[in-house]
């Protein structure tokens, strides 16, 4: 692997991962179970999240810095890490990415054009993550150093300017109704996105050693995790709870209450801002874990021998792959246990038969 | 649009498999075009306004009662 990409660029380039999609559509998901003590959850799911880092970066350990493919074949052979390798990245990366583009599609035409051509939202999308993808991951973590600064600033101005209609009030009583569906209500952010860590493991050969990888998801997730953790409580404090629980796009309309003095208005789009840069580093990391590890388990020559039919599927299934907004919510109660089988059951289990078979094949 | 979108699709992929034609990539050339099969496929099952099956079904139908079991557990 000649391509080296540093902490600090995967570190960045995983916070906007992390950031991208849930930020926009989880806060209203995680108010609808656990009400105001929404922000408790965020707490309870980084806490898990950081807990499930030692086992990820066991793995990484045992990677000895080769792909993730290839590691699949290391210690369950040649067919079945080919086979595990393939059925994992369309299930998983390649279906969160076609998930991902319609969250997008979903955003723009409900909230800012709504008469836009819903095919042409996913084309300028694709062409840009294409570009990203044939670039590569050195290239995409540059730009990711370089894009980055915009999100902290932005992120800060919406914060400061909602001081003024904050209250903290809105949050209190905590925890009325006990703990469980606050416990509850964690799920759905640890699912998504931080299940999803498994993911990051193909980031592994691109870097130095695995206490760099490790290094990298380790801040990246206390960065997202407080950025979850001020806009959650933010979103209560401003709209309160079963406001919150109403709207799609909590975190999006909050802003939109913002108003100084006549002249500081709609400032909503500036939540756009940060969701276009961070879902599009959300896009290029899924597509390209996908396709890349996909051409290793096949043993192609070209690392980006699927890249254009990959992505011609994507934007065929996106339209179709929900009818509704309403069958997302309900997917939403689904996809945890989907999300621990690939992020907890099936990481654990290949720690266990790597560190079996560590001695002799891994 | 959705019609001059995949056969810009299909011919950036064919321009694509000329080179690696030439580099002898047959393998990848193979995988590639089966893929971009299935993409065309859908593409026209869209067109034809036939309802496309989407995994998201059979993610539910196989974790929904893990979930509410875990959904139960908490409640």
């Amino acid at each position: 692997m000649t391509e080296h990409v540093s902490v600090r660029q995967v570190m960045l380039w995983l916070v906007m991962y992390q950031i991208g999609s849930a930020f926009l559509l989880l806060p209203s998901a995680l108010a609808g179970i656990a009400g105001r003590d929404a922000w408790l959850s965020v707490a309870i799911s980084v806490a898990a999240h950081l807990l499930l880092i030692p086992l990820y970066a066991a793995i990484a350990r045992q990677m000895r810095g080769r792909s993730f493919s290839e590691y699949l074949c290391g210690i369950l052979g040649k067919w079945g890490g080919t086979a595990l390798s393939v059925s994992f990245m369309a299930v998983v990366p390649f279906l969160i990415f076609i998930m991902t583009l319609r969250n997008l599609a979903d955003y723009v035409l409900t909230s800012i054009a709504p008469d836009m051509s819903e095919d042409v939202i996913y084309a300028v999308m694709l062409v840009a993550v294409f570009i990203a993808v044939r670039a590569g991951a050195q290239v995409v973590g540059r730009s990711a150093e370089i894009l980055f600064f915009i999100l902290p600033v932005l992120y800060l101005i919406v914060t400061v300017t909602l001081l003024p209609t904050t209250r903290p009030d809105l949050l209190l009583p905590v925890a009325e109704y006990g703990w469980k569906p606050i416990l509850r209500a964690s799920f759905p952010l640890l699912a998504f996105p931080y299940l999803e860590t498994v993911l990051f493991l193909a980031f592994v050969p691109y870097m130095k050693d695995s206490r760099a990888w490790s290094k990298a998801v380790l801040r990246s997730g206390l960065i997202s995790g407080a950025m979850y953790l001020i806009m959650m409580i933010h979103v209560i404090a401003v709209v309160g709870g079963k406001v919150a629980a109403n709207m799609t796009f909590a975190s999006y309309l909050v802003v939109r209450t913002i108003s100084i003095g006549d002249f500081i208005e709609r400032f909503e789009i500036v939540v756009a801002i940060i969701w276009y840069i961070s879902i599009f580093f959300r896009l290029t990391l899924l597509l390209l874990i996908a396709v890349r590890e996909t051409a290793i388990a096949l043993r192609l020559k070209e690392e980006s021998a699927l890249l254009i039919p990959a992505m011609l599927i994507a934007f065929v299934m996106a339209p179709s792959i929900w009818p509704n907004l309403a069958y997302l919510y309900d997917m939403f109660r689904t996809w945890p246990s989907y999300a621990m089988t690939f992020g907890i059951v099936l990481p654990a289990v290949l720690w266990l038969v790597g560190r079996a078979r560590g001695g002799q094949h891994a | 649009m959705f019609i001059v979108l995949i056969a810009g699709a299909v011919l950036a992929a064919l321009l694509e498999y000329r080179s690696w034609a030439m580099r002898k990539h047959y393998r990848d050339i193979a995988f590639s075009a089966c893929v971009l099969g299935v993409g065309v496929a859908l593409g026209v099952l869209r067109l034809l306004r036939m309802p496309a099956p989407t995994p998201l079904g059979a993610i539910q139908t196989i974790f929904k009662p893990a979930s509410r079991l875990l959904e139960k557990l908490l409640s």
